[in-house]
């Protein structure tokens, strides 16, 4: 499985290097990228500024492998790239980014949207989120 | 000894994110009842993996000394 986690937030070069190296692909016709930004959530008269990220690497990495291969049999499609936050990840940045290619668009939207639920319900991430008095609470996802 | 370790909120109510536990003759709903008790995780909503495998605790699934049991809170990716 290639390396998902990344320590800190996911920058836009990142991004616009990971869409460089795909336009080597010639036989893609269609790019869909999901984006996970860090929101500046209100609770209480409190401010979220940023999220901290950590995980149970080894049962996410197998998690991570098993959502793979299964979208690869579910979906035609020529590619596709899952990163995920570590760290601190202020608010406004990003900490998910899914990015999926095929030949052609009919595949990308339904698989992106596969690929990022199942992410977020499957794979054993957790997130402290930070509020702007220095008191946190914990994300859980809906 | 088996391995106990804990994540997220649950690392943080148990002042911990890893244990080493001698476990003799038990199965995996009362060790987990155990740790409930012992750290107050009753009110938690948790999932619960042994050796990377994610597990009801049962009666009927024994764990052993060789074991890792891993204690997750729910999950928060994205």
């Amino acid at each position: 499985m290639k390396n998902v986690f990344i320590e800190g937030a996911i920058t836009p070069e990142f991004i616009a290097e990971s869409l460089a190296k795909h336009q080597t692909k010639h036989s893609i016709g269609a790019h869909n990228m999901f984006l996970g930004q860090v929101r500046a959530d209100e609770v209480d008269a409190q401010k979220v500024i940023g999220i901290e990220y950590t995980c149970y690497i080894e049962l996410a990495n197998s998690q991570l492998e098993t959502i793979r291969e299964e979208t690869f049999q579910k979906f035609k499609l020529t590619c596709m790239h899952i990163y995920h936050s570590l760290g601190l990840v202020n608010v406004g940045e990003v900490c998910l980014f899914v990015f999926v290619s095929a030949t052609r668009r009919k595949e990308v939207y339904a698989a992106t949207e596969y690929l990022v639920n199942r992410v977020k319900e499957e794979v054993p991430i957790f997130g402290k989120e930070i509020f702007d008095n220095e008191t946190h609470q914990w994300k859980v996802n809906q | 000894m088996a391995l106990i370790r804990y994540f997220g909120q649950i690392a943080e109510v148990t002042g911990r994110t890893r244990e080493q536990v001698y476990i003799a003759n038990t199965n995996l709903k009362d060790f987990v009842d155990l740790l409930n008790e012992q750290y107050g995780l009753d009110r938690f909503q948790k999932q619960i993996a042994v050796n990377q495998v994610l597990v009801k605790p049962d009666k009927s699934y024994l764990i052993k000394d060789s074991d890792e049991i891993v204690i997750l809170p729910p999950y928060a990716g994205g």
